[in-house]
């Protein structure tokens, strides 16, 4: 079985960056390099068991909580989480048209307005949870809508056939 | 003339072919006295169907005190006696039987043949005579084992027969079809409506009105043209007073067509509720029974129809409750309501419009039965097709890799032709029938205009009443060719719902009994004691094992395909019970533990690691929904699969496809590990797969294998040398039973030793590998 040394308690570390901006993680007296922060559960836990990785790739440990850590390294490890699993929230919906089981979308998210396409309805389309879904476009882009019921009239109705 | 007199009085022979010689008719028996000679008296008597010509015919096999013979048409066959028997056997081919005796001289004497039907009396008097001749178990089991050399396939025994009627069941814990009459099946469906009952009572109440709501036009009509359009007896009537009377009748037609349309939109609406409701409980029940049917039951049914039972027979069910009741009810009543309201009026044209109908009744029922016959017909090619296309479908690897693609093609328009022509025929069927019944209905209305004119003619009726006629004529015909078309569709969806309750009321063959009870510190110890096992009579798999196995020892199960090692461990999750003999738990009973609670404590890692539609999270946590997110990785990391699921975009949350169709076979069967691990049961199966692997793959499931074992009674259905090494005790089975036993040092050297055999094949064979690499 593998041992619990292979998580690392938030309140022992903190991360902070280097002169170049790479992030840096400090446990006790040891000072790591980081190459990558992954998150083990992107979709249901996202700042839950990181997975913390050196620079050749492997992994030095499981962060077992973000929130645990310290205001600084919480923001940190936020822009890299944000950074390594990139979903913008979709808030509105202007427009859904289907052609040719291509279905394009026309939506309004956190980060500004997008137009994208998806094929697969039924597997790009992930419901997860009553009222939570995950898209994924023909390029591999991820979009998130937090609560459907929660979007404007239209754009629930646009969104109700695809569900 | 006697025999056949004496044929004809002769009492029903028992159902048994086997009697005592005194359950004979006198006169029979005084024959066969007389074959047996003075010096014997006659014991038992066995009929068989088959003559040694190989014709069908009635002969016996009579057992004497001194001797056996056969009789045949009256004549006796060879006489031997007992004295010089030495042993009976039973040779069995396919679709017939031999008795053989052999006798001290060492000669064998086929002394009488029989169908598979009376095989089972043959084998018991065939054990009988050898238990009198006090044959030893090792005489008789190398007896047996010689005459399974020469004998034909063995075959399962037939099928069962329903202890009530004689009726041949597919297999015995199914409902009789005959002893269930439609009408029970129909008032289960109706107890089924009790929940909704309210809906069903309002439904029908809107459809009483609407009937009479549909009935009361053609009333007004008759007033419209009586009272106002052409008034009888009313000379004198004013054109602004007719006309009166038509804008009253006028609006009043328009209250009741509004009537009519409420009526209908609210039944409709009602009705289908109920429909939905129905089969949607139906559907409920009919998934909880499945998911407590035991193994056997998947086992030899085909997923396609189980899956048609949840899916289209209860559609079936929910059209005919949704559509069919509700019709039965309307119609009925508009055909009781208008044949009293024509009656009333004018009883001779109503027996001239009435005429038709007998006609119409017969010759619709004997279509009707057509009409089903050929539907079922249909239905059967239909479903033919659409089995050979899922298994086309799932089996398309092999289709294109033998390139059979056109000779499937082939089989499919083969198939599809028959479909068609059962269509076709169905087609046909109804183009004779409608139109001759349209006929018919047209031939009174005909009658009815002759005469009934003639009688307005006579001015002995109204030309509103007769119009009045007419038009109820035609509203009479319509329910009673709907009834008929209806008792149709009671059939089927009768037929629909008693397979469904068929499935429900199958009891499950691994029960819990009241007082089975919940394991508890499981160590993981296990016996069994004279377990055999056999998946139908007559072909046991597991013969006669003994064995125990000590709390977290690991046992490799070695041997051929075939050889009994699934059975083994399939028993020792109780997927079926033991035929004979018992397994034993920490000192309980498997029958005696919760099955539920008996399968907590087992965890399995089998060939095909099925993983369900989902996250690699969820297929983690399947035994245990509630484990945490650090227990998971935890135990992916034990599994060797943290890494790769890292490797995906999504991580955990990543999809895992139809059967895990996402990931690769390594991946799959570390996930399946990790599964397995998360568990952490006391007792755990490996089925190992015997698909090859690349070697770095295989190193890193080895390893994850090693962390899953470690501590846990273990059951290993081995392949890899690796886990036979490290195994502490491996069972060589064959055949059903168990050969060899011991660690592999021992095994590996113990001379002329299967293992051992079994060890260098494979050595040679990697060696080989080696050599080219």
């Amino acid at each position: 079985m593998a041992d619990d040394d292979s998580f690392i308690p938030a309140p022992d570390v903190r991360f902070s960056r280097d002169a170049d901006g790479r992030v840096v993680m400090i446990q006790g007296n040891d000072t790591r390099m980081i190459g990558n922060l992954l998150s083990a559960f992107p979709l249901t836990r996202p700042g839950r068991m990181v997975s913390v990785r050196d620079e050749e790739g492997q992994e030095i440990g499981v962060l077992d909580d973000i929130r645990g850590l310290d205001p600084d390294s919480l923001s940190i490890l936020r822009e890299e989480l944000e950074r390594s699993y990139f979903m913008p929230r979709i808030t509105d919906i202007l427009d859904i048209r289907e052609e040719h089981r291509v279905v394009t979308w026309e939506v309004v998210t956190d980060r500004g307005e997008r137009k994208f396409e998806v094929r697969s309805v039924r597997q790009n389309v992930r419901r997860m949870g009553r009222r939570r879904l995950v898209i994924k476009d023909v390029d591999g882009n991820r979009y998130e809508v937090r609560d459907w019921m929660g979007l404007p009239a239209l754009a629930q109705k646009l969104i109700q056939i695809y569900l | 003339m006697g025999k056949l007199l004496g044929a004809l009085k002769d009492p029903e022979p028992s159902l048994s072919p086997i009697y005592c010689v005194d359950e004979l008719p006198p006169k029979e028996r005084e024959e066969l006295e007389r074959l047996a000679g003075p010096a014997d008296r006659m014991r038992t008597v066995v009929d068989s169907d088959l003559l040694s010509s190989g014709q069908y015919g009635r002969c016996r096999l009579i057992v004497c005190d001194r001797t056996l013979f056969v009789e045949e048409n009256g004549e006796r066959g060879e006489r031997i006696p007992l004295a010089d028997v030495s042993s009976t056997c039973c040779r069995d081919f396919v679709g017939n039987g031999l008795l053989e005796v052999r006798t001290r001289d060492g000669r064998r004497h086929e002394v009488i043949r029989y169908s598979k039907t009376t095989s089972e009396s043959f084998q018991e008097i065939s054990e009988q005579i050898n238990r009198t001749l006090s044959l030893s178990d090792e005489e008789v089991s190398a007896q047996e084992e010689e005459v399974a050399k020469t004998s034909g396939p063995k075959e399962a025994k037939g099928t069962y027969r329903c202890p009530n009627c004689g009726y041949p069941l597919g297999y015995a814990t199914d409902a009789c079809p005959k002893c269930t009459s439609k009408r029970l099946i129909m008032l289960r469906l109706m107890r089924l409506t009790r929940a909704h009952m309210h809906l069903a009572i309002i439904g029908i109440v809107l459809a009483i009105v609407f009937t009479l709501a549909s009935l009361g036009p053609g009333y007004l009509v008759k007033q419209l043209i009586d009272k106002a359009l052409k008034p009888v007896g009313e000379p004198n009537l004013s054109v602004a007073a007719r006309g009166w009377r038509l804008f009253v009748i006028g609006w009043i037609l328009l209250g009741l067509l509004g009537v009519r349309m409420i009526t209908a939109h609210f039944r409709i609406k009602i009705m289908g509720t109920l429909g939905v409701r129905i089969v949607a409980d139906l559907r409920r029940k009919l998934y909880r029974t499945l998911q407590r049917l035991s193994l056997s039951y998947y086992d030899r049914e085909h997923t396609g129809r189980i899956m048609s039972r949840v899916l289209s027979d209860t559609a079936s069910v929910q059209r005919f409750v949704t559509g069919g009741l509700q019709q039965l009810v309307v119609h009925s009543l508009k055909v009781v309501g208008i044949a009293v309201v024509l009656f009333v009026m004018n009883w001779r044209l109503a027996a001239l419009a009435l005429l038709p109908i007998p006609v119409v009744v017969v010759l619709g029922k004997k279509f009707s039965r057509r009409f089903r016959l050929i539907f079922r017909s249909v239905r059967r090619k239909f479903a033919t097709l659409s089995a050979s296309l899922s298994e086309t479908i799932s089996g398309m690897r092999v289709v294109k890799s033998f390139a059979q693609e056109d000779r499937e093609i082939g089989f499919f328009e083969s198939k599809l032709g028959e479909v068609n022509d059962a269509r076709l025929a169905a087609v046909r069927a109804k183009a004779k029938f409608s139109p001759a019944v349209t006929f018919m209905m047209g031939v009174g209305t005909i009658a009815v205009w002759y005469v009934g004119g003639g009688q307005v003619l006579g001015e002995a009726l109204t030309l509103g009443t007769l119009i009045l006629f007419i038009s109820y004529m035609q509203q009479f015909y319509n329910p009673v060719q709907q009834l008929i078309n209806l008792t149709e569709a009671f059939q089927e969806s009768a037929t629909a719902a008693e397979r469904v309750f068929n499935i429900m009321d199958m009891p499950s063959e691994v029960a819990d009994h009241d007082n089975a009870c919940q394991l508890e510190q499981v160590r993981g110890c296990l016996e069994l004691e004279h377990v055999s096992f056999s998946y139908d009579e007559g072909n046991p798999v597991l013969k006669d094992i003994t064995l125990t196995i000590r709390s977290g020892e690991m046992i490799g199960l070695v041997g051929q395909t075939g050889s009994g090692k699934s059975t083994l461990v399939s028993l020792i999750c109780r997927f079926y019970d033991a035929t004979k003999g018992r397994i034993v738990l920490d000192g309980t009973d498997l029958r005696d533990i919760q099955t539920r609670s008996l399968r907590q404590n087992i965890g399995m890692v089998l060939q095909d690691s099925f993983l369900f539609a989902g996250t690699i999270k969820e297929n983690i946590a399947y035994g245990r929904p509630e484990a945490t997110e650090a227990e998971i990785i935890r135990a992916a990391k034990a599994a060797n699969a943290h890494d790769f699921i890292m490797n995906l975009p999504d991580g955990y949350d990543s999809e895992v496809g139809e059967r895990g169709v996402m990931l690769s076979g390594g991946e799959k069967q570390r996930v399946s590990i990790a599964r397995a691990i998360l568990k952490d049961p006391a007792i755990l199966i490996l089925d190992e797969a015997t698909s090859a692997v690349d070697t770095a793959t295989e190193a890193s499931i080895q390893e994850a294998m090693d962390r899953l074992v470690c501590g846990r009674t273990t059951i290993a259905i081995a392949h890899r040398l690796s886990t036979l090494r490290n195994s502490d005790r491996l069972l060589v089975m064959d055949n059903g039973e168990i050969i060899e036993e011991g660690t592999h040092e021992e095994l590996v050297h113990k001379p002329d030793g299967v293992y051992a055999e079994l060890c260098r094949i494979q050595a040679s064979f990697a060696s080989d590998v080696l050599a080219v690499i």
